[in-house]
């Protein structure tokens, strides 16, 4: 089984390595680049706790092959922050207390992050419905919700707000 | 009189968020070691047959493999949960008892040739015939699982509190009710994982997703054969546990013996399809409920007889079938109540303890059955709850201490947010509002194994300058908040602020607790953690008493600061003191108060490293009668839950519209916290309602071992959820703290049945409420137009008895 | 969970995807969204010695509306489908069912030509389609075919696509005025389900709006393949539309589905329900027509 070359853009940096072809890019992240802040939860698409963002829009790692990431985006949890600065989504889910287990939530930010970049003023149904494929044991989705709704309030003031 | 706390009872943010939040939390399979082995188990593809050989040999010579074990390497000790029932060994010599049952377990370079590796093991079976039902199962001429288990009866319970017999005759109303869940699956969005490190001094270092480490490293220790205190077990961030996770898995003992063999770091998971074929989750209960009432809706009496499934080994089991009963004991007066139990071993994967362990199937025949009785007496549901909650101080039949109740104050409290009196009677066809309540225990009376240990010791030891403290404790963080809590507790009992505490907790070297199961640590840790920082605080006001030449009655230290009662004190020699062993610091100490820091200081330099430790243990509790320990606590906490269902009459569909929790938790340590924990029970609940069940095929196989197949509730099925905290102040507790993580769930099924009823006029007492189940009643109740709503009234007749 | 050993290729053209598929004949499978054929390969109900991308291969995604069709590309994301304007304009029940498909994180990778080929009885996108009357483009080394989407489906994931071929786009007639469709899906949660019963129905009133000129009424999940209900079209075709007789129709279609009972329902409740859906999808497809 040959292996392939992949040459893509890992939050914001360029990455290149040799892969065999039958290995997804959730493997990819966290056992050859150690970025295990994307978790495994069934493997199969079901649940969304690999998800990551590939060109701005959420998906399931664990069903997209590492080779197929060549020449494309991909945003994981680990490039949600902008450096030690929490991302408002990030700061909203801590404040609320969206955040219980936390093996959703890497998931969770990432499908919210794509709404609200997405659509400002999200309603609730909206946001259950951006966020329906991404499993949660613990929390009942009220305080991530909830959370979306406030981190979408806060980036509207902030882009409001003149610096 | 509500008390004004400095950092409990608020909503401050968790301590393990931010890591979280940002992906940097480490969870077990998170975990490397360098020249690791990937571990693999070799799993029955039978559900019952004997093992008349096992050949490994092509299986070793794989290139890769560095390790393969069968019972013949590691042994037969047994193991278990409870040592009453140590019914299992790590692996499976003589035969198998279920799809899934443990042969064998390798050790590779690689995933890929683990696996290999175990397609190479030969195994010869003879198939015996499997038993599914545990109705057949207990019958005459079933094939039999355990030699030592006549009938495949695992464990039976008969008690009786009162005279149940007597106070049928004395009943206006006596219904009988039967109600069956399904077997279900904790569903934890993380599958089991783990790493063993076994060293060159022999000692083994378990890094393990569990709720458990104080158990895992006692059976770890037990079935290896390693001196405890050369066992440690090491819990990382845990992604839910929800119960399956509450002891020793075949995971972490494989992981165990193959790093012991190879002498190098061996990880393992379950796939997720291994995580529904391992279960240790809710049991199937088959439940039948005969209870008289007055005609003004007292109770006076309950007949109850309840058939668990539990798979081919015992696993928590044997506690299960005792809970099944006790916990109806309240939170209604009830002073006859009559049991019978049987859990029955089946050719299935093992059942063991899930949120609410034992009570949740039981409560919702209950709280069905309540409101039928509700309704032939003519009785509001709510009304007929009111008319026989116990009160604080009451004790049940089966001797159980309502030590604080708030079951009123929860119950007035959904009925008000709900807007349950300008709904109940009135909403159309089609749309339902339901209630019911339930109770559970803040932490087993007593551990799993007899004994007199401690349940909670924890130490807190103070930085020797800076003035932070770190709290040690065994406790397990899995998602609840426990962390969080216990620094909330040590931080309030010491006066400082949060944000100078530092929890390390989850591992074995820290100290002992038995970890986060029967919804316990509030209570029994906080408990241990209060004490400790009580003696921290002690041993440092002590030494600044003497220093200051002041009673120690006149310090206190609050917000970080010390406060001197009385006529004013001159601190500024002490301060002095400080600035000159810090001078070209920055942030130094000011104003007129010493700091919490400066105080801590001074102690360290009388004393030494100040360390507090506190410890836990409830008194003896409960009756003497057998069985009597299983449903005892310290502490009861309570709820109360109104639900709005809306039904499609022509697809059966049930949509949940709205969820009003009120939970007795007597007094929230972090308001978030709680919320939350109610939040997720309801959503569980929903879950185990309307669409979970594990199925199996006549080969006794999982059918839908996938998340996609086992349904749980996605954001789009939860509705909003109103959750109301009721305080009322539990003695028992660390600042008046009792449970919410189990007990929240407890009504959510039956308010969803109870509303169902209100919406379509048809009693589902079969779980899941599948739209086919919902549908196919109704076109029975359609059928017979004239029939009474709701079942009919019995005569009185003796229970069948087997 | 692993996914076999396999040799891998990313052709840059259509052409080149055709040689390959061509060499490699039935031992090669296309790679599209992945949603189904890496569940599948995990699972190991297959295992293709080689994987042939279809990533690089440019303009299969476009959406294309002329006067008398509608064509969409087979690489049509589900996501867009439910998204895009045309769609929800010119195909608003087409529309419907892909944003009714799995969850928002299948719906970015699944595509409309997966969803066809891998046929599945309870395939979201097929009865819309077939009830739009759509024809899939099917393209080889040799040549270009079209095949109507009726006759596309053989069984649980046979179709009528040779090893060689792939399918390229979807042809719809652009529907005239007077027209609307209907489709619902039912299933357990409300979002990422199998559907355990799906229908989709189509019609189309003659220029007064007084009678149903052409209907169509697909079941989806009660047979092996989702097909179409020639007991209630019959019913409708030159019918005055009425409750009544979209109720008639509904029951018919009932009688033309062949459910079976598994772990997910009975057969009766299926077929209970198909009569529900249809009536469900018609109605809202009257609704749209007059609107």
């Amino acid at each position: 089984m040959k292996k392939h070359p992949v040459s893509f853009t890992l939050n914001g940096q360029t990455v290149e390595l040799l892969t065999a072809p039958n290995r997804t890019l959730l493997q990819v992240l966290r056992e050859d680049l150690g970025l295990t802040g994307t978790k495994h939860g069934c493997g199969l698409g079901d649940c969304g706790a690999c998800t990551v963002l590939l060109d701005d829009e959420p998906v399931n790692s664990c069903l997209i092959l590492a080779v197929q990431v060549h020449g494309r985006e991909v945003t994981t949890i680990e490039g949600l922050a902008d450096g030690d600065r929490l991302h408002p989504l990030q700061e909203a889910f801590i404040q609320k207390g969206a955040i219980q287990c936390g093996f959703c939530t890497p998931g969770m930010l990432l499908s919210a992050k794509a709404l609200l970049d997405r659509k400002k003023r999200p309603g609730e149904e909206e946001i259950r419905r951006a966020l329906s494929g991404n499993l949660c044991r613990c929390t009942g989705y009220q305080k991530i919700v909830e959370a979306v709704e406030d981190a979408a309030k806060t980036m509207r003031t902030k882009k409001g707000a003149a610096s | 009189m509500k008390k004004q706390f400095d950092v409990i009872n608020s909503r401050a943010p968790r301590l393990d968020a931010p890591d979280k939040a940002a992906g940097r939390a480490v969870y077990a399979a998170d975990l490397n070691r360098p020249g690791q082995l990937y571990g693999a188990i070799l799993q029955s593809p039978l559900a019952h047959a004997r093992i008349l050989d096992i050949d490994v040999s092509r299986a070793e010579r794989l290139p890769g493999v560095k390790a393969v074990i069968t019972a013949q390497e590691v042994g037969l000790t047994r193991y278990g949960v409870s040592p009453a029932r140590y019914d299992e060994t790590l692996f499976a010599r003589d035969k198998v008892r279920y799809v899934g049952d443990e042969i064998a377990a390798v050790a590779a370079v690689d995933l890929e040739t683990a696996l290999e590796a175990l397609a190479l093991i030969q195994v010869d079976f003879e198939e015996l015939p499997p038993v599914f039902d545990p109705h057949q199962a207990m019958a005459a001429g079933a094939p039999q699982l355990h030699e030592d288990y006549p009938r495949n009866i695992c464990a039976e319970v008969h008690q009786e509190f009162g005279d149940v017999a007597a106070a049928f005759k004395d009943c206006d109303l006596i219904h009988n009710h039967k109600f069956v869940n399904k077997r279900q699956d904790a569903a934890f969005l993380e599958p089991h994982a783990c790493l063993a490190e076994y060293d060159l001094s022999g000692h083994l270092t378990l890094f393990t997703s569990t709720q458990v480490p104080h158990y895992v490293q006692r059976t770890v220790a037990m079935v290896t054969g390693l001196p405890v205190g050369r066992v440690r077990v090491v819990k990382p961030y845990v992604g839910g546990g929800f119960g399956p996770k509450a002891e020793a898995t075949p995971l972490e003992m494989s992981s165990c013996f193959l790093s012991m063999k190879t002498g190098r770091p061996v990880k393992m998971s379950y796939t997720r399809e291994q995580v529904f074929l391992h279960s240790r989750a809710r049991h199937r209960f088959f439940h039948e409920m005969t209870t008289g009432v007055n005609k003004d809706g007292t109770i006076l009496a309950l007949d109850h007889q309840c058939l668990l499934d539990g798979g081919a080994y015992s696993s928590f089991g044997i506690a299960t079938v005792y809970y099944a009963g006790s916990l109806l004991g309240g939170p209604y007066r009830l002073p006859n109540m009559k049991y019978d139990g049987w859990r029955v071993y089946t050719n299935k994967p093992a059942c063991g303890a899930q949120r609410g362990h034992g009570g949740v199937a039981a409560r919702a025949c209950f709280e069905q059955q309540l409101d039928i009785i509700a309704e032939q007496l003519g009785l509001d549901p709510i009304e007929l709850r009111l008319k026989n909650i116990m009160s604080t101080g009451d004790v049940t039949c089966n001797e159980l201490n309502m030590s604080s109740l708030g079951m009123r104050e929860c119950i007035e409290a959904v009925r008000k947010g709900s807007n349950w009196n300008k709904k109940k009677g009135r909403l159309p066809q089609g749309k339902g509002i339901g209630m019911a309540c339930g109770f559970f225990v803040s932490g087993a009376g007593y551990p799993i194994y007899r004994s007199d240990t401690y349940h909670s010791t924890v130490v807190i030891k103070v930085a020797e300058d800076g003035g932070t403290v770190t709290v040690q404790t065994g406790s397990a963080e899995i998602g609840q908040g426990s962390d969080t809590t216990m620094a909330m507790i040590a931080a309030e009992t010491l006066g400082i602020p949060l944000s100078d505490v530092r929890v390390v907790s989850g591992d074995t070297d820290l100290s002992v607790d038995l970890g986060a199961y029967s919804s316990r640590q509030t209570l029994m840790t906080g408990h241990a953690a209060k004490e400790a920082a009580e003696e921290v605080k002690r041993q440092i006001l002590e030494v600044l008493a003497e220093e200051l030449g002041l009673d120690p009655a006149r310090l206190d230290i609050r917000r970080g600061r010390i406060k001197i009662k009385g006529p004013p004190v001159d601190i500024t020699p002490l301060r002095i003191r400080y600035l000159r062993e810090h001078r070209g610091w920055s942030n130094q100490p000011e104003g007129d108060e010493l700091c919490f820091r400066e105080a801590a200081r001074l102690a360290y330099l009388a004393k030494g490293t100040i360390v507090g430790t506190g410890k836990y243990k409830p008194p003896p509790l409960g009756g003497r009668f057998k069985g009597a320990t299983v449903g005892t606590s310290p502490a009861y906490g309570c709820s109360a839950q109104v639900v709005e269902v809306s039904v499609d009459l022509e697809t059966g569909q049930v949509f949940v519209e709205a969820m009003t929790d009120a939970h007795d938790c007597g007094l929230a340590i972090n308001r978030t916290s709680v919320e939350g924990q109610m939040e997720g029970s309801l959503c569980m609940g929903l879950g185990e309602a309307l669409f979970e069940e594990v199925k199996f095929d006549e080969q006794g196989r999982v059918v839908n071992p996938s998340l996609g197949e086992y349904h749980i509730p996605t954001a789009l099925d939860m509705p909003k959820v109103k959750s109301i905290i009721v305080e009322s102040n539990e003695p028992n507790g660390p600042f008046g703290a009792k449970e919410v993580g189990e007990g929240a769930i407890m009504p959510t099924i039956p308010a969803i049945i109870n509303a169902v009823y209100d919406a379509a006029g048809v009693r589902i007492n079969e779980l899941p409420l599948t739209p086919e189940r919902v549908l196919m009643a109704l076109k029975e109740a359609q059928k017979k137009p004239g029939q009474v709503k709701g079942g009919k009234t019995k005569a009185h007749r003796p229970p069948r008895r087997n | 969970m692993l996914l076999p050993k396999f040799d891998y290729h990313a052709p840059a053209s259509l052409e080149e995807t055709c040689a390959l598929l061509r060499e490699f004949g039935p031992r090669a499978k296309l790679l599209a969204g992945g949603t189904d054929l890496l569940v599948n390969m995990k699972k190991k109900a297959l295992a293709p010695e080689q994987v042939v991308s279809l990533d690089r291969v440019p303009g299969l995604d476009q959406v294309l509306t002329d006067k008398n069709r509608v064509t969409l590309g087979a690489g049509c994301r589900a996501s867009r489908l439910a998204e895009s304007r045309a769609v929800k304009k010119n195909l608003h029940l087409l529309a419907q069912a892909a944003g009714n498909l799995g969850s928002p994180l299948i719906r970015n990778r699944a595509t409309l030509g997966g969803n066809l080929v891998t046929a599945r009885p309870a395939s979201d996108l097929a009865p819309p389609l077939m009830a739009l009357d759509a024809r899939v483009v099917l393209t080889s080394a040799d040549g270009e075919r079209q095949v109507p989407l009726d006759e596309f489906f053989l069984g649980p994931g046979q179709t009528l696509i040779r090893p060689e071929e792939v399918l390229t786009s979807v042809v719809i007639p652009r529907p005239k005025p007077g027209s609307g469709g209907g489709y619902f899906k039912l299933g357990l949660r409300r979002t990422l389900e199998i559907a355990l019963v799906n229908a989709a129905a189509f019609i189309t009133l003659d220029p007064g709006g007084r009678k149903i000129e052409t209907a169509r009424v697909v079941l989806g999940a009660v047979a092996p393949r989702p097909i179409r209900s020639a007991a209630a079209e019959k019913i409708l075709a030159g019918a005055a539309p009425s409750a009544k007789i979209l109720t008639q129709a509904a029951r018919a279609a009932a009688g033309d589905a062949r459910a079976i009972t598994d772990h997910r329902g009975s057969a009766e409740y299926r077929r209970q329900m198909v009569e529900v859906l249809t009536r469900r999808a018609l109605q809202a497809a009257w609704a749209e027509a007059g609107a």
